[in-house]
């Protein structure tokens, strides 16, 4: 089995940076907005809306995971397949 | 068995025939689902067509067998259960020992999915001689026994709920459909993803080295412990959804169980539905006969009920020294907490009317976490690498 810890570069770090700013800025900006989200959608529409969006978020992690699997790091050259 | 395409085919196909021809009648889905159960286990699952046989034969028996145990079974129940567990027993020991020892004669009797249908077999037995399941029915029966989503490695049902969801199956609305699809993607990316990261960190990857240094074991051990219950839980998650799909409920497997605050709590969210077989089906029987034959000694009682109900446990994992030493490891690990909590009762009644502050019980609670899941993660050191290893070490 390829294992799917390959090596971890400086750019991956930028942009799981970069993906955890923005998750905390949307986290952040939904919590001031708060009242305004409550009177958009119900409690139980807003669960069914976050999970349609970790449906897309985990179908887009389980995309690039195979591809980390079919494609490691030592059958090309980073950044270029 | 949920990466070949022809799972989903034949999960599509149900869920389509099901909605198309409105099988609402209980033996009408029971009987589908066991046609697409042999049939799963012939081609996906991977059986021979002889296990299959068996498989069918033996569910038949335990149809028949407790039809004609049900006088015997009024005034020794226990003697009814057996006669008509042997049949299923003999084999799954048979198989277990054979694939032990590598001998040959027996060690086809090995086979996925075996452990489970044993589980599913004594229950059954066991709640019929005990009034709790009245009029079991063929095609039920064998449903129940070939359920193909949970049959390789469960969650397993109990009879009476397996029945009861047949007669009220969950409908697949929109908000259910939603609610299927996260569950399958979330089990997939725990399998695929979360255990695939933590495999080359964790114990296994120190079984195949052969390196055992004392940090490597320690750390692997913790890694292990991601490992398991991403593979584990991801595989019940499938399940569990999968199963909705055909309009059966499967109950819950995982309650996270890292959240345990002591080893009783841990068992209680970890393989749900294998620790309450543990607890209703063995140690709570083996607990009572104890209790009956020698009742002033309550304290050896509960030692001995812990400890064979976790030997138990360690040989159905598998039959090999080291799983026996895992459960024994957890056994022990339960006598303690349970003489402590008995002590801990004293304790708390003589200090009764201090306050305890609210600071210090959430820290209390924190250390409980950690210490339990520190108990687990070691203990899966005896689970992983084989006796001749640990004991080399």
């Amino acid at each position: 089995m390829t294992p799917l810890l390959q090596v971890i570069t400086s750019r991956d770090l930028q942009s799981l940076a970069l993906a955890a700013a923005l998750f905390l800025s949307l986290a952040a900006s939904a919590f001031v907005f708060r009242r305004r989200l409550r009177g958009l959608l119900n409690a139980r529409e807003w669960r069914v809306f976050f999970k349609l969006v970790a449906i897309v978020v985990m179908a887009l992690l389980l995309v690039f995971t195979s591809i980390a699997v079919e494609f490691p790091a030592e059958k090309f050259i980073y950044g270029r397949f | 068995m949920f990466e070949t395409p022809l799972f989903w085919a034949l999960l599509l196909l149900a869920a389509a025939f099901f909605r198309v021809a409105g099988v609402e009648r209980v033996r009408a889905r029971a009987a589908s689902l066991a046609t697409l159960g042999v049939v799963a286990l012939l081609s996906f699952v991977g059986l021979n067509p002889f296990l299959v046989l068996y498989l069918v034969a033996a569910s038949l028996w335990i149809f028949f067998g407790l039809k004609l145990t049900r006088r015997v079974g009024e005034s020794r129940p226990y003697l009814a259960s057996f006669l008509v567990f042997l049949p299923v027993l003999v084999p799954w020991v048979l198989g277990k020992q054979s694939a032990a020892g590598g001998w040959r004669p027996f060690d086809f009797l090995y086979f996925v999915g075996f452990s489970f249908f044993l589980i599913k077999a004594w229950t059954l037995i066991k709640d019929f001689h005990d009034r709790r399941v009245e009029r079991p029915d063929l095609f039920v029966v064998l449903a129940y026994f070939l359920f193909f989503p949970a049959y390789v490695a469960g969650p397993m049902h109990l009879y009476g709920e397996f029945e009861a969801t047949l007669r009220e199956p969950s409908r697949l609305d929109g908000e259910a459909a939603v609610d299927v699809l996260f569950r399958i993607l979330l089990g997939f990316v725990k399998i695929k993803l979360v255990a695939a990261l933590f495999t080359p960190l964790s114990l296994e990857a120190v079984k195949t080295s052969g390196a055992l240094t004392l940090r490597g074991l320690f750390a692997g051990s913790f890694a292990y412990s991601i490992v398991i219950w991403a593979n584990f839980s991801g595989y019940s998650d499938l399940a569990i959804a999968t199963s909705r799909v055909v309009g059966v409920r499967t109950p819950e497997n995982f309650n996270y169980p890292y959240a345990a605050a002591n080893i009783r709590d841990f068992w209680q969210r970890w393989h749900i539905t294998f620790s309450r077989v543990l607890t209703g089906y063995v140690f709570v029987p083996v607990s009572r006969k104890l209790n009956a034959a020698f009742g002033g000694r309550r304290r050896a009682v509960l030692i001995t009920s812990y400890l064979a109900t976790f030997l138990f446990c360690g040989y159905w994992h598998a039959p090999a020294l080291n799983f026996l030493l895992w459960g024994l490891y957890h056994g022990a690990g339960l006598v303690v907490y349970d003489l402590y909590r008995q002590g801990a009762t004293k304790r708390r009644l003589k200090r009764k009317g201090r306050p305890r502050l609210r600071y210090a019980e959430l820290l209390g609670r924190a250390a409980s976490v950690a210490l339990t899941f520190s108990f687990v993660s070691l203990g899966w050191v005896l689970f992983v690498l084989p006796a001749w290893m640990i004991f080399k070490r």
